[in-house]
């Protein structure tokens, strides 16, 4: 990443950015550290360890239909009535959610700074008209809107991106917006301003990067909110769909044949909440350093 | 008053572009409601279409639809024969209705009471524990933890029934618990911060000088702020309770309404799935303006009339 002027560094020395401060508090907290190191794993081993694996996550093992966790027979979390191996199914499921989680959450920032920057920055009757459109979008039941859609629309890998972005960006919009308006003010925007830079290219080189900071805390905590929508609509049938994989598929499966085969829940279960607590803890630890709360 | 009314008025707009989005999105994917059925002769289809009013043009049906949704009707079900989706919600509103309303009435008094005393007790035993819990159950939806509650308590420990509806008050704790701990997690979170910011300022370190007891500075002078973000956040909280009795009434076969709106949108019931769209809608609009109007009486900084109806 580019060097980027945040505001004016405060305490920092002159060889240190605020970037490098924040970033030194973040991982001194010993909760962020272990957090980090948990997902790193997880996210490695779901990455890595299906590709190098010999079998494939779909593989069905007829000697091991419904068998509980064994380490002799090589099955570590057990496997389902089909016979496939539970490990590789949740580490394949773990994966695609986080993915969605990624891109679901790379699509709402996108739309958000876009929507929120430029509001912010013609503010007056623009800013005006775009916010109430805002305020109107966030006291729709959008949950219901995005059922629909995936209930009419076919249950495309594609379209579930699509609709939980387009969920998750009115925030993003909110903050950025608020953003936009007090950096707006600042005297470099007056100067590129009065030098004749065109407004959008004022946005896409001034405004955008010097509010980075909320909006990387609030994509990092995003991203499990995205994975827990995912999930739901997956329980529901309408999210990822057999023979992929995800969380939420495992979940619902794991839910049905709860009291032959509790392995089935429990895993992919404590996978998702392992996943979401770790992002939602590195979201927090983000948020204290980035912007030095004492409170929470 | 004038502000609540302003209010009301200000939601029939966005109720009716709910309505139409709802209606366009519909009518704007292929297949309809008898695709699925066995093949009929084409008079029959025919028939079948007129008697639902299918065969005319969009426009009238749309216009005829809303003026249903006017006088309280939304029209026949296609699919569940003989009833109409009006009275589908009628039987199974009450279910779902007492099963989110107790859940939040439990979340509010635990999220309260756990915040407020975890930021009482800051950064001891009890706040640590308290907090970490929250931290757990963030992570946890409603999905997960309904199953895994009825995993310990329904199948290990044999306490509580696995499901059902109407037999013994039993059968109301896992729903209503799974339904609400997410939203305890939250509320907790909510109170303590605000809680500890309520607890620095300087009323409060009066109420400190004049002697008065903790327990009154906290359950009277200080509580009172702190309900202003729970009160705000109840709107959402309210939104996601029902989407979270969607599942939860699958998982414990609960008679209630959340199930028509999966069920409609697979077997392409439009008028059923319009009306739970319609119906969720007028709710979530409807709590979002009375907690509005609880956030003002609570908050004198608040004052709408002079913002023209905010």
């Amino acid at each position: 990443m580019k060097d980027i002027p945040l505001s004016a560094p405060t305490s920092a020395s002159a060889s240190v950015s605020l970037w490098q401060l924040s970033l030194r508090r973040f991982i001194k907290k010993p909760s962020v550290m272990i957090s980090i190191v948990v997902l790193g794993l997880l996210v490695f081993i779901a990455f890595f360890g299906v590709t190098i694996s010999a079998y494939h996550f779909d593989d069905v093992f007829w000697d091991a239909i419904t068998i509980g966790p064994s380490f002799e027979k090589g099955h570590f979390f057990g496997t389902d009535n089909n016979g496939r191996d539970l490990f590789l199914r949740v580490l394949m499921g773990a994966r695609i959610s986080i993915l969605i989680g990624i891109f679901a959450s790379a699509v709402s920032v996108f739309i958000g700074v876009s929507y929120g920057a430029i509001a912010g920055y013609f503010g007056g009757r623009v800013d005006g008209i775009m916010m109430r459109i805002v305020d109107i979008l966030y006291a729709m039941p959008f949950i219901f809107f995005v059922i629909l859609l995936m209930v009419f629309m076919g249950k495309s890998i594609y379209l579930i991106f699509f609709a939980l972005g387009a969920v998750e960006w009115l925030t993003i919009a909110r903050i950025v917006r608020g953003q936009a308006l007090t950096i707006k003010q600042k005297d470099y925007i007056t100067a590129a301003r009065s030098i004749g830079v065109p407004p959008f290219t004022i946005i896409r080189r001034h405004i955008i990067p010097n509010l980075l900071g909320p909006v990387i805390v609030y994509m990092t905590m995003t991203i499990p909110q995205t994975i827990i929508l995912e999930s739901f609509l997956s329980f529901l049938g309408l999210g990822v769909q057999e023979p992929m994989t995800s969380l939420g598929v495992l979940i619902s499966d794991g839910s049905q044949q709860l009291t032959e085969a509790p392995w089935l829940l429990l895993f992919p279960a404590g996978t998702l909440c392992i996943i979401v607590i770790c992002l939602n803890i590195l979201g927090e630890g983000l948020r204290d350093a980035l912007f030095d709360q004492h409170l929470k | 008053m004038t502000y609540a009314f302003k209010r009301l008025i200000g939601a029939v707009p966005l109720l009716l572009i709910i309505i139409t989005l709802a209606f366009i999105l519909m009518r704007s994917v292929p297949g309809g409601p008898f695709d699925q059925d066995r093949n009929v002769p084409p008079e029959i289809e025919a028939n079948l279409k007129a008697a639902y009013h299918l065969d005319k043009p969009l426009y009238v049906q749309y216009l005829n639809y809303l003026g249903g949704v006017i006088r309280g009707d939304l029209g026949p079900s296609f699919k569940y024969h003989d009833y109409s989706v009006s009275q589908l919600i009628k039987k199974g509103a009450p279910v779902s209705l007492r099963i989110g309303g107790l859940a939040v009435l439990v979340a509010l008094i635990l999220g309260i009471s756990l915040g407020a005393m975890a930021a009482i007790y800051k950064s001891r035993l009890f706040d640590n524990i308290v907090m970490g819990m929250t931290m757990l159950f963030l992570a946890m939806p409603s999905f997960v933890i309904a199953p895994a509650l009825s995993l310990l308590f329904a199948v290990v420990l044999k306490w509580l029934p696995v499901g059902g509806w109407g037999d013994t008050p039993k059968q109301y704790f896992l729903p209503i618990i799974s339904l609400a701990i997410p939203q305890i997690a939250y509320i907790t979170r909510l109170v303590r911060g605000a809680m500890l910011e309520v607890l620095q300022s300087r009323y409060i370190l009066f109420a400190k000088a004049r002697g008065l007891k903790a327990a009154r500075i906290i359950w009277v002078h200080a509580i009172r702020p702190t309900m202003l973000p729970v009160v705000s956040y109840l709107g959402p909280a309210t939104a996601s309770i029902l989407s979270g009795s969607i599942v939860i009434e699958q998982i414990f076969s609960i008679p209630g309404i959340g199930r028509y709106f999966i069920q409609g949108g697979l077997n392409r019931d439009y008028t059923l799935v319009l009306g739970m769209v319609i119906f969720f809608g007028v709710l979530i609009i409807l709590s979002n303006l009375l907690m509005d109007l609880i956030y003002s009486g609570l908050n004198p900084r608040v004052d709408y009339e002079r913002r023209g109806g905010g």
